[in-house]
């Protein structure tokens, strides 16, 4: 995966890209899901704790379980807010499984688009899994420059 | 769908089918996960029947010659030290004890020949450092957008000042 920190800001640049106020806020949260979902718990269990939990968390990170945690979180959120609060964490979601469909795994692919209908694993391999590193800089600068444009505007 | 009308059940139903998917994902990585070990110790105890067939093994490292290294096969929780194994290719500093993931195969005198290897080194440290940072700027992020409302079942509410 992408580190967390390239996740978040690709999801508040895309969200920019239609708004400027707290709708960006749901793009970013739903960009950030997958890993909160699957990462977390898996990190924690797995690793520290030697549970052979990695594929059941394994299963949230794919569109499918990502659709249902979002319709599940919308209800976090007052009626009238609730559809376009599910469209918009659910599209940052997506955006976060497409860059992780775009690196090259260490040997076979383990992103799988189509479950549960398919297992099969789908990977793009057209970045190598560290290269976010290099982008989180330059992505943290925009996302600041585009944050205080932003509070500029409101505070005129 | 989004309408306040059994809401708990609507949840509950969310979460119920999140368990089932992820109860579906276990099962599956679990039989391919005893095919692979299954594989793992076949090749260990035996590389001459998986002569040039692609593996990805944990190792531990043991003593280093100029060109090979000794290495313990990891399968399931234990390390295979009865089977040590010869690796060529390994990079990096030639100390035991080293836990590497390599990707590589066997070749006909039963040496594992690396084509990529992968370590805990400072890239992923950094990777985790990167990542926390970047869930406590969203968290911070979400904070200064968002906030609970006082009804009882908390539902986030944008906050009127942003």
């Amino acid at each position: 995966m992408p580190d967390l920190l390239t996740h978040a800001a690709s999801g508040y640049l895309a969200g920019r890209c239609f708004y400027s106020d707290h709708r960006v806020g749901l793009v970013v949260f739903g960009s950030i899901l997958p890993d909160l979902m699957t990462r977390v718990p898996g990190i924690i269990l797995q690793r520290f704790l030697e549970l052979p939990v990695a594929h059941f968390f394994a299963a949230f990170h794919t569109p499918t379980s990502l659709a249902v945690s979002c319709y599940g979180f919308s209800f976090l959120f007052a009626k009238p807010q609730r559809r376009l609060s599910f469209i918009l964490m659910f599209s940052g979601s997506l955006l976060h499984f497409v860059l992780d469909l775009m690196q090259k795994q260490f040997y076979e692919p383990i992103y799988m688009p189509w479950f549960p209908l398919s297992l099969q694993a789908v990977q793009w391999s057209w970045f190598h899994i560290h290269a976010s590193l290099l982008v989180a800089p330059i992505l943290l600068i925009a996302v600041l420059w585009l944050w205080r444009k932003a509070n500029e505007t409101s505070n005129r | 769908m989004f309408s306040d009308t059994l809401v708990p059940l609507k949840v509950l139903g969310s979460l119920i089918i999140l368990i089932l998917l992820g109860t579906y994902s276990h099962q599956y990585g679990k039989t391919k996960d005893e095919k692979a070990l299954k594989l793992i110790r076949t090749c260990v105890t035996s590389p001459t029947t998986c002569t040039d067939q692609p593996l990805v093994i944990r190792i531990r490292t043991g003593d280093w010659s100029k060109t090979l290294a000794m290495g313990e096969v990891k399968a399931g929780k234990n390390y295979l030290s009865e089977h040590p194994i010869k690796i060529a290719g390994l990079t990096g500093r030639k100390s035991a004890g080293r836990i590497i993931d390599l990707l590589g195969s066997f070749d006909r005198n039963s040496v594992f020949t690396t084509v990529r290897q992968r370590e805990d080194d400072w890239v992923q440290a950094t990777k985790y450092i990167v990542s926390l940072a970047g869930l406590g700027l969203c968290l911070w992020f979400f904070a200064r957008l968002y906030s609970l409302s006082p009804g009882w079942r908390l539902p986030l509410i944008a906050r009127q000042d942003v």
